[in-house]
């Protein structure tokens, strides 16, 4: 199950200057990962986002509209992706072995 | 740990052990608490009972019981402590022998752990080893071999066994899967039997995948398929409690779960309590807030540090925290690039500081141009100036025009944001003062519509314009239109309409000929046809041109909706009117069928009265043989009123003024108040508005209550005009009836509306609507639209002035009256349009003329009109709002020898001035 965010830029992990090109190769990176078959409620929301973005006036807005400096602080943070660090083999072995 | 603790411990596991009763009871009851201790693993109260009963019974029972607290103790040592767990089983060998056999394995286990397997896999290398054995070291290992990378290179197997191979490739798939994304399929060709000691690590190789594909459900599921007591097990748990977001007791899994990102409760904690302090909005705690809040997002999510700066920044700036001593506790300033200013212009509209956001909008436009955000020109830049419009048009005009006067002198810039900001940014200051364009709104629509010529940014351009005095600003919009998207007949459309109101028929015309070029069937364009054409015989009528009126008539009936709806009136009232004209008995079209077309007498009559007092043959001659209304016959209430609403309704359509017709007053206000149930809104609306220009407001007032009583969407629209009908002295109520009527008409998006509020605001009180509604403080603008609309409902009577005081006394807030009695001008109250030079005043012609003394005749009216309208009004309004005294005007200047101008306005300084230099008369 993917992380709820109402920013299609974060769902579909592109910055903020993504051009159409780079969003469409975000959108079928996501789809692969999250197949409707095996995560339909991800699909959805990546389907969502890049349907957002794929409309030039929408993404307009998105660039407007993306952040709420009114938003409490720890929601914000919550909204946040949790981008899960690939931080290779070495903290698991030693958390392992320090357990 | 205190007896007290223990309890609590105890009561923890769902168990209640008593304190030491081994001292006091059997041996049997001493096992049975040493061993439930143990299950409980509260190891060390274990060892201190079974110390305590070996020390009472001395049997071998108790000693193999205190052997086995021993024992389960020095297992519970982390591999860190393998020095103190092996001074431990030394201890336990040295006073008990016996325990050799035990403390053997346990030795074995505990070098696995510390990733010692020289010792355990000799024996594995060895094929006379019996399976017992051999199936015990296998079990060692799955429970206990957490250094993969010692067992790997465990030289005690040759490195082509089974085992060393699967090691090597357990850690050759996790360093894969905890460094790129993998899929599930890359993981199954591992040489992993289920029967493997290192078979737990697929579980945990799938699980680690999954989270990190954010497969979640699927990582709860591999993770319980790992065995309990298998040595990867704890990071299986780890992984649970990181999608759970669920605390870790262990310190290293803790460790672990902040390095792989799973685990920000104590920033969001921290978060939470900055939260508060900004609430609070005390600097102290915020800043000792931040301080911890920065700290632990550098630590927890480093990625997101300096959007969170940002954001402390902005809410500090608002607050009005001082910078410098945030930035200490920020540990510097935040960066202040484009998203720094979307954030803070953001946040200045939260905090209804729109001319401010404005200014911020412009840095935040500037900023991500810099950062190629987007490319200039483009509609991202046209949805900026959009945001601008939005923000500025949140002002009303004279908020507007003040703001453009002082802003530009008061801001000193945001230059002071790009101090202490890296090189890239420092070069982004702007030099100088600021360009305040955006207080301009015809800027900003210009540059909205050249970065993107979106047909609704000039139709909200044109909607703008519409509701600015004067008519240069729409005409501005609609030729920019046009020029942009040539192809666009609404432009076109506006463009005649506007001409044809000025009675410039000729470039109506020309620009209707380029609509029906576009559009022949757009209803605007066949509407302005129609309007056109009626307005071109009204002008031949009054030239009493009949001939050229024969042709028009013909053109009008040629139209392909002239016989819709009540039209075919149109040509067949035209037609008796010439008739009339004409004295020619054979072409005169019998009055017969000027009521057939309306199939009602009273309409007929009604519209013939405004027809021929719009072409100024409203004489007694004219109107001798029209029938006059008389008492409503049973069963025939509302028919009058029916009939001068549909007559005026007809007259909206063609462009025609179709007021009440003189001495018809008593008898509709009679039929009108009989017949309140029979009447539609529109007939309600249009009924106000011809008695408003007739002056007749006890009309308008029944009839805006009337209206009142069909409730939501009509409210706003009725409360203008109950506001409008209302007399002077009920200043109060026209205050309340506006104020409602404008939050209303907002909430329904109806900008039009909402002038024509505004404007009947100032006009008739000075009001500035949005201040001083409702009148008590306390109550909300909600909750008082309400009561305004009950109370105005209810009130069916018109107010008469029953003072002790004369009615005169009552103070009239226009213009006029209160520069007569030299009052203070009222509060946000000017002379209307006076900064608009291009506006021609009412009066300029006449003010200006050298050469020409006025008539008295002419000034007498223009007395009038300024006494009622103020001295400097737009003659469109006038002729909109008063076409009575407009046609008074024309008609005293005709007679006086001023030119014809029929309906048109007086003239206006520019064009005057174009014919002077023409040399024109």
């Amino acid at each position: 199950m993917m992380v709820e965010n109402s920013d299609p830029r974060a769902v579909l992990g592109v910055s903020v200057t993504a051009g159409p090109e780079e969003i469409r190769a975000a959108y079928l990176e996501a789809v692969k990962r999250h197949s409707p078959d095996r995560d339909p409620e991800a699909f959805e929301r990546i389907r969502d986002a890049y349907e957002a973005l794929r409309d030039p006036k929408r993404r307009i807005q998105l660039v407007l509209l993306a952040e709420d400096p009114r938003t409490p602080l720890a929601e914000w943070l919550d909204a946040q992706t949790k981008k899960r660090r690939f931080v290779g083999p070495r903290p698991w072995l030693d958390a392992l072995r320090k357990t | 740990m205190s007896r007290r603790r223990n309890r609590k411990k105890n009561r923890a596991y769902g168990r209640t052990v008593e304190a030491s009763p081994a001292v006091r009871g059997s041996f049997e009851e001493g096992a049975a608490l040493v061993s439930g201790l143990l299950e409980a693993r509260q190891l060390k109260q274990a060892l201190e009972e079974a110390k305590s009963l070996h020390r009472r019974e001395s049997s071998p029972s108790s000693e193999s019981l205190l052997i086995e607290a021993y024992l389960a103790k020095v297992d519970a040592f982390s591999p860190s402590m393998a020095t103190e767990a092996a001074a431990l089983l030394d201890l336990v060998e040295g006073r008990h022998p016996q325990a050799r056999t035990r403390t053997a394995r346990l030795r074995l286990r505990l070098a696995a752990r510390a990733g010692r397997f020289e010792d355990l896999l000799r024996t594995l290398a060895d094929d006379s080893t019996p399976k017992e054995v051999r199936e015990d070291i296998e079990r060692m290992i799955r429970e206990d071999a957490t250094d993969l990378d010692a067992l790997a290179a465990c030289p005690s197997l040759p490195p082509e066994h089974a085992l060393r191979v699967a090691a090597s490739e357990v850690l050759r798939a996790l360093s894969t899967v905890t460094s790129e994304p993998i899929e599930d399929e890359s993981l199954s060709g591992l040489p992993l039997s289920r029967r493997s000691p290192l078979a737990p690590w697929k579980f945990l190789l799938r699980a680690i995948g999954c989270f990190y594909r954010e497969e979640d459900e699927a990582v709860e599921e591999l993770a319980a398929a790992i065995e309990p007591g298998a040595a990867p097990a704890p990071l299986g748990r780890a992984l649970v409690a990181m999608v759970k977001g669920e605390r870790l007791e262990s310190p290293a899994l803790r460790s672990l779960a902040t390095s792989v990102g799973g685990d920000v409760r104590s920033l969001r904690e921290a978060l939470v309590e900055l939260d508060r302090a900004f609430e609070r909005e005390n600097p102290r705690p915020i800043r000792e807030a931040t301080r911890t809040a920065i700290r632990l997002c550098r630590t927890e999510r480093p990625e997101l540090a300096e959007s969170l700066k940002q954001r402390i920044s902005v809410k500090a700036f608002i607050l009005g925290v001082p910078a410098e001593k945030l930035q200490a506790t920020l540990g510097g300033p935040s960066l202040h690039d484009a998203r720094f200013w979307r954030l803070l212009a953001h946040a200045l509209e939260g905090d209804g500081d729109a001319v401010l956001a404005c200014a911020a909008w412009e840095e935040f436009r500037r900023n991500a141009l810099e950062e190629r955000w987007f490319e200039a020109g483009g509609p991202e830049e046209a949805a900026i100036y959009s945001k601008m419009i939005g923000l500025m048009l949140r002002l009303d005009r004279e908020s507007r025009r003040k703001v453009k006067e002082h802003f530009p002198r008061a801001f000193p810039g945001f230059g002071a944001f790009y101090v202490d900001q890296p090189e890239a940014i420092r070069a982004r200051a702007p030099p100088g003062r600021p360009d305040a364009y955006f207080l301009d709104l015809e800027t900003l629509f210009e540059r909205c519509a050249e970065c993107d010529p979106d047909p609704e940014t000039f139709r909200q351009w044109l909607s703008w314009g519409k509701t600015e005095p004067g008519w240069k600003s729409a005409e501005r919009a609609a030729l920019a239109w046009s020029r942009a998207r040539p192809e666009d007949a609404a432009p076109l459309v506006h463009l005649a309409f506007a001409c044809e109101a000025r009675s410039a028929l000729k470039k109506a015309i020309s620009f209707l000929e380029r609509a029906e070029k576009l559009d022949r069937l757009h209803p605007d364009v066949r509407r302005a046809r129609r309007r056109l054409l009626t307005a071109t015989a009204v002008r031949h009528f009054q030239s009493r041109n009949l001939g050229l009126v024969s042709k028009d008539i013909a053109e009008i009936e040629r139209l392909s909706d002239a016989e819709e709806g009540d039209r075919p009136a149109l040509t067949a009232a035209l037609g008796w009117l010439r008739g009339a004209l004409a004295g020619n008995g054979e072409e005169r079209v019998p009055y017969d069928a000027v009521t057939r077309a309306f199939e009602d007498e009273m309409a007929a009559s009604c519209f013939l009265h405004g027809l021929a007092e719009a072409s100024k043959l409203g004489g007694p001659l004219f109107m001798a043989p029209l029938p006059s209304p008389a008492s409503p016959a049973q069963g025939e209430a509302g028919r009058l009123s029916k009939a001068i609403a549909r007559a005026a309704a007809l007259g909206v359509d063609v462009g025609l003024s179709i007021p009440i017709p003189r001495g018809w007053e008593d008898p509709l206000r009679r039929d009108l108040e009989s017949s309140s149930a029979r009447l539609e809104p529109r007939e309600l609306r249009m009924l106000a508005e011809v008695a408003l220009g007739r002056e007749e407001n006890e009309i308008a007032y029944v009839a805006s209550g009337h209206g009142l009583s069909h409730g939501e969407p009509h409210t706003a629209r009725f409360l203008l005009l109950r506001a409008e009908s209302l007399p002077p002295w009920e200043s109060d109520r026209i205050r309340d009836c506006l104020s409602a009527a404008v939050e209303l008409a907002r909430g329904h998006r109806d900008m039009e509306l909402v002038a024509s509020i505004v404007d009947a605001g100032r006009f008739r009180t000075g009001l500035r609507l949005g201040f001083g509604f409702p009148s008590d403080a306390a109550a909300s603008a909600e909750k008082a639209i309400p009561d305004v609309v009950k109370r105005e409902r209810e009130d069916k009577a018109f107010p008469r002035w029953s003072g002790s005081v004369p009615e005169p006394l009552v103070e009239c807030q226009c213009d006029f009256c209160r520069r007569e009695r030299r009052a203070e001008t009222a509060p946000f109250q000017r002379p209307l349009f006076e900064d608009d030079e291009d506006e021609g005043l009412v009066f300029d012609e006449l003010d200006d003329s050298e050469d020409e003394e006025i008539p008295p005749e002419v000034l007498g009216v223009l007395l009038e009109m300024e006494k009622k309208y103020g001295p400097s009004v737009d003659p469109e309004f006038i002729a909109r709002k008063d076409p009575a005294i407009a046609l008074r005007l024309a008609e005293a200047l005709e007679r006086s020898g001023f030119r014809n101008r029929g309906n048109e306005p007086p003239p206006r300084r520019k064009r005057r001035s174009k014919r002077k230099r023409k040399g024109k008369p």
